[in-house]
């Protein structure tokens, strides 16, 4: 009988301290993302978020605050929205391009620490001032364009795989540099205008879509990416140069270190399925020998281009593809001090295989 | 009960008058199968630790300490083995109270008793902390604690007072649920996993893999709990393969995790993450729900509650031998001390707690048990000659 009782009691505490903390939606409002920038005297935030109408139906907002620290953004939000701001929502954080140049080390530890942060949250940097850009979404009624659209570009793109858990993995990762989604305004409207190199918590370089396409292709499968590869023919008279325009289907990666000690050397080879989307009008693909020959011209242009990356990155000290974990991952003893400053010297030497697997219908 | 039985009865009398004052027969009906010392032994040994022992495990033999994961998985078999080989030094059916009594006499034998009373009652409540700490951070990070622990407590005198069958039962219900969620979640982490980062499969020194064997016992303490529910199994020697296989399993399973997070995670990454488990599927998203951790956690509890009331059970069986105190008063007296350390205890480091009890865990199974296992089998030798 008295268990019986117990039972109830623990049924009516549970029912009644349910009653605690509670969220409901429209009586919250959700933070979809948030920017930062840096000003003269302090760091200046804006936060995009929006107000739950009903079902369906949310309008956009943006809330600035400016602060001379680098914490406490939603604080002080807060004191500027009728209903508490709540960052379980959060997919985007974007950063100003001087902010981004100046280190953005506090801010990434803080999404790390809180977990409340999704994994899937998706970081950028704007060129220019990141809280223009939210003003633009706000424009477009999308409370997650941003994220959206990244995400959108890594499985249709040239983007690679990125998440925050994939710029943590990076940026705390030894042997290894983060890199972001750059972002531009183009007539009005956000476009991704490549990716941000970043040597620690410091950007340090931007790439283009073009070599974004590259980088993907030496770190993973780079299904689905589009590269334009000029040729030259009958046509070179012409202003304009022709260009094949191709798309991955599929793409692999192999890497043989060939020597570990003082300066390691690294030999890559790449394999590649490409499918011919747009062609030059006066390129005639009928016979075996012609596909073999242009496939040859696309390896060779890849593997140029590819050297010519990967000097741009040693130029620049950074490191997204991952060179030092993998001479890490080959040898017994490795420091990350020590391989930074050998970096710049180790050998790479580039193979492409490219393979035409589908030429269209003509 | 046989005929044979009986007559073994009577000779037990003639021969010690000490079994006689010993003798603690559980009546049938509180028995238990013998498989179903897999839930138990399983749940007992599964904690919140899993959570989070992935870093301390790294820190010194960093992506290495895989091999630890092994080494001490092997050498617990071995415990285990001693552990059967000391509860069947005497007649079947004695628990390590009763051993201890006839191995070190009265007052010693107490006195070891009630230390492992002691022992088992503070792993008990260690377990309850950390659970608590992990829904303070993860699921409601302003609700009063003391509500929360209220309702543990409750659910844990609910639990522990139906007896041991009922412990048994909700065991078994917590190695289902931990078994149905963590193969299919970490499996859909696997596209987010980079091989590369357990090369070089061997660069760490032999001390450096033993340091990390130190932090990795903690995730297999609560075996020891087998010294006191054993009476409770029926056929207790038939028992013996399945609580191998359940501490094979789980040193499978423990390899598995281990192995997927530090594909996940890169070495630096790892360091300042606090509870790399939970943090592995803040990635996942289901469908309904965007996040899967809190479900996780949620569903946690079940197993929890059967981890902390096996442990309570077990002090509350130890305090009932020792000095015949009814297991009902101590399970109270027990209760009320956890509320009452929850209410005045404002010390948020529960780490360190952790850090003690696994000191004293790590001898208690590597140091009294081999040390009981000696003596026992010098003691059946001895009154064998």
């Amino acid at each position: 009988m008295y268990r019986r009782k117990i039972f109830l009691v623990i049924i009516l505490c549970a029912v009644l301290s349910a009653c605690a903390d509670q969220k409901i939606v429209n009586k919250i409002v959700l933070v979809s993302a948030i920017s930062f920038d840096t000003v003269s005297n302090g760091i200046k935030s804006a936060a995009l978020i929006a107000n739950f109408k009903e079902q369906g139906k949310t309008e956009l907002q943006v809330l600035h605050t400016e602060s001379i620290s680098n914490n406490g953004t939603l604080p002080r939000l807060n004191t500027r929205t009728k209903d508490p701001l709540e960052k379980g929502q959060l997919r985007m954080v974007l950063f100003g391009k001087t902010l981004a140049e100046k280190g953005t080390g506090t801010k990434i530890h803080n999404l790390l620490r809180d977990p409340k942060i999704s994994s899937r949250l998706q970081l950028g940097v704007a060129d220019g001032d990141a809280s223009e850009l939210l003003e633009i979404i706000q424009k477009s009624q999308e409370p997650f364009f941003l994220s959206d659209m990244i995400e959108q570009n890594m499985i249709n793109g040239n983007l690679p795989s990125m998440n925050l858990h994939e710029f943590l993995f990076n940026y705390y990762g030894e042997g290894r540099d983060m890199f972001l989604p750059y972002f531009k305004i183009d007539h009005g409207e956000v476009i991704i205008d490549g990716l941000a190199l970043f040597r620690s918590d410091q950007k340090i370089t931007e790439i283009s879509m073009k070599d974004a396409f590259l980088l993907k292709m030496l770190i993973q499968n780079s299904k689905n990416g589009n590269y334009m590869v000029p040729v030259e023919g009958k046509a070179s008279n012409k202003q304009v140069e022709d260009f094949i325009l191709l798309r991955s289907m599929h793409s692999k990666a192999n890497y043989i270190v060939n020597k570990v000690n003082q300066i390691p050397s690294i030999s890559i080879r790449l394999k590649l399925e490409t499918e011919l989307q747009e062609v030059p009008d006066w390129m005639v693909l009928r016979s075996e020998e012609q596909l073999t020959q242009l496939e040859k011209t696309m390896g060779s242009y890849f593997k140029t281009e590819i050297e010519k990356f990967l000097s741009l990155l040693k130029e620049n000290k950074v490191d997204p593809v991952g060179l030092g974990d993998l001479v890490r991952s080959r040898s017994k003893e490795w420091s990350a001090q020590d391989f930074e400053k050998i970096y710049q010297e180790i050998e790479t030497t580039v193979s492409v295989q490219v393979k035409i697997v589908n030429t269209g219908s003509s | 009960m046989s005929i044979l039985a009986v007559v073994e009865r009577c000779l037990e009398v003639q021969f010690s008058e000490v079994f006689r004052i010993l003798k603690n027969p559980v009546d049938e009906k509180y028995l238990i199968s013998p498989f179903l010392i897999v839930p138990l032994m399983y749940v007992s040994m599964v904690m919140p630790g899993v959570l989070n022992f992935q870093r301390e495990l790294a820190e010194h033999a960093g992506y290495n300490a895989y091999i630890s994961v092994v080494l001490v998985g092997i050498s617990i078999h071995l415990i285990l083995w001693m552990i059967y080989k000391i509860l069947r030094s005497n007649q079947e059916g004695l628990d390590v109270t009763a051993i201890n009594k006839t191995c070190f006499g009265k007052i010693a034998g107490n006195i070891i008793n009630f230390a492992i009373v002691l022992y088992f009652c503070f792993g008990a409540y260690i377990k309850f902390r950390a659970y608590i700490e992990v829904i303070q951070v993860w699921v409601f990070p302003s609700v009063e604690m003391i509500i929360i622990c209220t309702l543990l407590v409750l659910l844990l005198y609910y639990t522990v007072s139906g007896g041991f069958r009922s412990v048994t039962g909700l065991s078994f219900f917590g190695l289902l649920i931990s078994i149905i969620h963590v193969i299919p979640e970490f499996s859909l982490v696997l596209p987010y996993t980079h091989p590369l980062n357990l090369m070089p499969l061997f660069n760490h020194s032999i001390t450096d893999i033993l340091l990390s064997s130190k932090s990795m016992i903690y995730q297999y303490m609560g075996l020891e709990a087998l010294l006191l529910y054993y009476p409770f199994i029926k056929s207790p020697a038939k028992s013996q393969k399945w609580a191998h296989l359940t501490v094979f399993f789980l040193t499978l399973m423990y390899l598995m995790i281990i192995i997927i997070t530090f594909m996940y995670f890169s070495e630096g990454q790892l360091r300042e993450i606090l509870w790399p488990t939970l943090y592995m599927l803040k990635i996942l998203e289901g469908p309904v729900l965007q996040r899967v951790e809190y479900l996780a956690i949620s569903m946690w509890l079940i197993k929890m509650v059967a981890n902390i009331s096996l442990f309570l059970w077990a002090a509350c069986r130890g305090m009932k031998n020792v000095f015949q105190i009814k297991p009902r008063a101590s399970l109270i007296a027990f209760l009320v001390g956890f509320l009452i350390l929850e209410y005045f205890l404002k010390d948020p480091n529960i780490f360190r707690w952790i850090e003690f009890y696994s000191d004293v865990g790590l001898y208690f199974i590597y140091g009294y048990i081999p040390i009981m296992f000696v003596v026992t089998q010098i003691r059946k030798n001895w009154n064998k000659g």
